[in-house]
């Protein structure tokens, strides 16, 4: 679980240092504030760093490798050192990654001219976790079958995090205990989708009343919990996992934003380390009437702006400690503006 | 029951609450009103045209009130947008009240140290109060669509304002005749 970012000169993040919350994470901001970049930076550090390798010297000689080409492939741009600021005075990019429980911190930089060379700095103690989970804002489920394989294969304007979800979805099911006890949560997503996700043949389909519906056909909105269901039914989603959800509003219609943010909560509340980006007041305030009922989620909100060419972020443990809140700010030009002509 | 008109709207007050309509005071209206930085040549030709009230001294809410008994003390400002010469921005609106809040909160302390009589009594009880309650009493244009079933949306213009307010009181209110949110008071 992400612990801490610390940032500097890093798109368009001069400086910003962020602690993050074991629980929910909301991050705010209007469009090109960085929100999207954000989560997939906090996605890049916890995937590279995982401790999956026994032999710690190998590790900590894949971690740079890997990081680097994961910063590539995950923000799409043609070599490492784009993605330091640009700016005529800047050279050098510094990052700073903390994850829940460690004390100690992956510290690295690189510059201008970086093709792929990461510089790594003092001592890091990983720990191995499950690996998180991207969700861009569309959906895969509908177009699984063989884009895996496409993605490997062919050049596709599709960043790695498409390719790494479509790998997690290809895991098969949980079975026994551990599939009892994700029961409850995907009774309550089934629920929500009146249906049943099923795989047959590498394709999805969404299984109501005994009928097959393929995943093509069936709305958005539903694709969406389609996928996240799956995905916790066959253990990618877990206790301890992280989750970067990009604009999950997208798509979906208010009532079904009601029973979105109620699972935001439940997957935090069963330790799942949640972050969202979002543009929408409404979605907020759903996940504000969840909280108050569920006090033992911890939630975090980082309010992000653009001031000059460099974005600020605003943190705190509630939506009144940070701003601004560009939705809330529109909302409120909108009313000034229909005020004006009643 | 205690009545108080404020913009056309006849405020009653249970009989145990101390209430002062606070810019009627002598207090405030005589002497805090013009407390402020002294105004420098270039603002003073200014403020012969500007009615800002900014340049005039304090600004101050409409009542200050509590009840004896309890632990709350008040302070209420009153907003009718059917009105449309009332009728500024909302940011505007919030900007304004808690300029309102902070500068008659000031105002009570002056008033308990340098007042006289029951103006200074009242503020000496008023500040004693452990718990401040702010609270938008606030009107909204009647004329309502389809697409703005309430000209306003008053979650927006609640969270704005607790962004603004909650180191004074977390949780202000926003009332209205329609829905008083449980204050202590009628509004007729």
């Amino acid at each position: 679980m992400l612990q801490s970012l610390e940032i500097k000169n890093f798109t368009v993040f001069e400086e910003a240092n962020l602690e993050f919350s074991a629980g929910l994470n909301i991050i705010i901001g209007e469009n090109g504030t960085g929100k999207s970049q954000l989560l997939k930076l906090g996605y890049v550090f916890l995937n590279s760093s995982n401790k999956d390798q026994k032999n710690m010297a190998s590790f900590l000689v894949g971690l740079k490798r890997r990081l680097a080409q994961e910063l590539v492939e995950v923000f799409g741009s043609d070599n490492l050192g784009h993605l330091v600021t640009n700016r005529v005075d800047v050279e050098i990019c510094n990052i700073k990654m903390g994850i829940y429980p460690k004390a100690t911190k992956l510290d690295i930089s690189f510059n201008k001219k970086s093709q792929n060379e990461i510089i790594t700095h003092g001592i890091f103690d990983s720990a191995e976790y499950p690996k998180p989970i991207f969700f861009p804002t569309r959906e895969i489920v509908s177009i699984f079958e063989g884009f895996a394989a496409a993605l490997r294969n062919r050049e596709l304007a599709f960043d790695k995090t498409f390719l790494d979800l479509a790998d997690a979805l290809a895991l098969t099911l949980l079975k026994g205990e551990r599939a009892e006890l994700i029961q409850p949560i995907v009774a309550e997503l089934e629920k929500q989708m009146k249906g049943k996700v099923i795989v047959k043949n590498g394709r999805f389909y969404l299984e109501q009343d005994k009928k097959r519906l393929e995943m093509p056909l069936v709305a958005e909105g539903i694709r969406k919990i389609a996928m996240l269901t799956y995905l916790i039914m066959n253990g990618s989603i877990q206790k301890g996992s992280t989750l970067f959800w990009d604009e999950p509003e997208s798509n979906l219609n208010p009532k079904m934003m009601v029973q979105l943010a109620q699972t935001l909560v439940t997957l935090s509340s069963m330790g799942i380390q949640i972050f969202i980006a979002t543009h929408s007041l409404f979605l907020l305030r759903e996940i504000k009437i969840q909280l108050l009922q569920h006090p033992e989620v911890q939630a975090r909100y980082f309010a992000l702006q653009l001031e000059g060419k460099s974005v600020s972020v605003q943190q705190g443990d509630s939506m009144d400690e940070v701003e601004p809140i560009a939705a809330l700010d529109a909302s409120l030009e909108q009313s000034d503006r229909y005020l004006e002509l009643v | 029951m205690s009545e108080y008109i404020e913009k056309r709207r006849a405020f009653c007050f249970p009989d145990q609450f101390q209430v002062q309509k606070y810019d009627e005071t002598v207090f405030y209206d005589k002497h805090f009103k013009k407390t402020g930085k002294p105004l420098d040549p270039i603002q003073k030709r200014k403020s012969t045209l500007d009615t800002d009230a900014s340049s005039r001294g304090t600004k101050a809410i409409d009542f200050v009130a509590f009840d004896p008994q309890q632990s709350e003390l008040w302070l209420i400002e009153v907003k009718d947008f059917n009105f449309p010469m009332a009728r500024i921005s909302l940011t505007e609106l919030i900007d304004i009240m808690v300029g309102k809040v902070i500068d008659s909160l000031a105002g009570l302390l002056a008033m308990r140290a340098n007042a006289l009589g029951n103006e200074q009594i009242f503020a000496l009880d008023a500040i004693q109060k452990n718990k401040i309650r702010v609270v938008l009493h606030f009107e909204q244009p009647l004329k309502t669509s389809k697409e703005f079933p309430q000209s306003i949306d008053i979650a927006d213009l609640k969270d704005k304002l607790k962004q603004r307010i909650r180191s004074i009181d977390p949780q202000p209110i926003i009332s209205s005749m329609e829905a008083p949110r449980g204050v202590p008071w009628t509004v007729e």
